[in-house]
């Protein structure tokens, strides 16, 4: 593990991020709006689940689309954070915050892909909540980074 | 004018208390961050709403009913410290081109809201239940993603450019 960060740090690409304000920006907005299309497709299915934005609509109408939403975003967002993540690549796999953000993509990934469309609403409660530790994991790795 | 403005809003405590404490900013940022996600991930499903994508059988009203309040808290939340975030670096922020760019794209959403709300939605009650709205509605809709989308882009691009 510790010797694919290593490479993975060393390497050009990862070299070129660094080196590059601009190319960092570039992928650094890219990630924002992936961040912005995963959390607004978070709440969309989610709360939706819930019954708390549309009670009287199915459940399909929310969970469907918000689902595709944030696969757009996580589509947009991953491999940008996985460039961002290069030239700091070794500190950021030992930085607890980021561990916890990884974890936490898994987790939620896992919840909104394979049970909430047929979970109960306690299947969305939890989306919700891996969501939203999400958000606050990743605002808190900026804080502390 | 407008520069002798940002200076004198550098010179507040408003400004030290965000450049100067350990964590103002970055607690400043993190709350810009979560209302971004708040507010424009959520006006992006009432827009989807007016391109007929979304929710077609559930009337607009009523879209725009259930959706408001997480938008609203999302858009104080994010004005609120984009406000405080400005004051802190206004003179780098109003020579920075992003900047420009995404307050002339915030205006064209606030414009487009306005034409929506005193215009198009006056002849609401005739297609409120349509599942394709009008052309104006859909046309509100295309230019609202399209404007947030590029606030979203110019805003971090900003942040990388201005420092």
């Amino acid at each position: 593990m510790e010797a694919a960060l290593t490479w993975y740090q060393n390497s050009a690409v990862a070299s070129a991020v660094g080196n590059s304000p601009t190319i960092t920006a570039v992928l650094s907005a890219f990630h924002a709006l992936g961040f912005t299309f995963v959390m607004g497709g978070a709440l969309f299915a989610n709360l939706g689940k819930l019954g708390a934005l549309f009670p009287s609509r199915p459940v399909e109408e929310m969970a469907g689309p918000g689902s595709r939403l944030i696969a757009l975003g996580l589509v947009l967002s991953l491999p940008t954070g996985v460039l961002l993540v290069g030239p700091k690549a070794i500190t950021a796999a030992h930085n607890s915050t980021f561990q916890l953000k990884l974890l936490l993509i898994l987790a939620a990934s896992a919840v909104q892909f394979g049970l909430l469309r047929r979970g109960t609403r306690a299947v969305g409660a939890l989306g919700l909540t891996l969501w939203i530790g999400l958000a606050l994991a990743a605002c808190a790795f900026i804080l502390l980074e | 004018m407008l520069l002798q403005i940002c200076e004198w809003l550098e010179s507040t405590w408003l400004a030290e208390l965000v450049t100067q404490s350990l964590y103002g900013f970055p607690i400043v940022v993190a709350v810009h961050l979560l209302g971004l996600g708040l507010s424009v991930g959520t006006v992006i499903w009432f827009d989807l709403r007016l391109l007929g994508k979304v929710l077609t059988a559930a009337p607009v009203s009523e879209v725009y009913r259930r959706l408001a309040p997480v938008m609203m808290i999302g858009f104080v939340m994010m004005f609120a410290s984009g406000a405080v975030i400005f004051v802190g670096y206004a003179t780098a922020a109003y020579n920075n081109p992003y900047f420009r760019i995404k307050l002339a794209l915030i205006v064209l959403a606030g414009v487009n809201a306005a034409v929506f709300h005193f215009f198009t939605q006056r002849r609401l009650a005739g297609w409120d239940a349509w599942s394709a709205p009008p052309a104006a509605a859909r046309a509100a809709g295309v230019i609202s993603i399209a404007s947030w989308v590029i606030v979203v882009l110019a805003g971090r691009m900003m942040s990388y450019t201005m420092f």
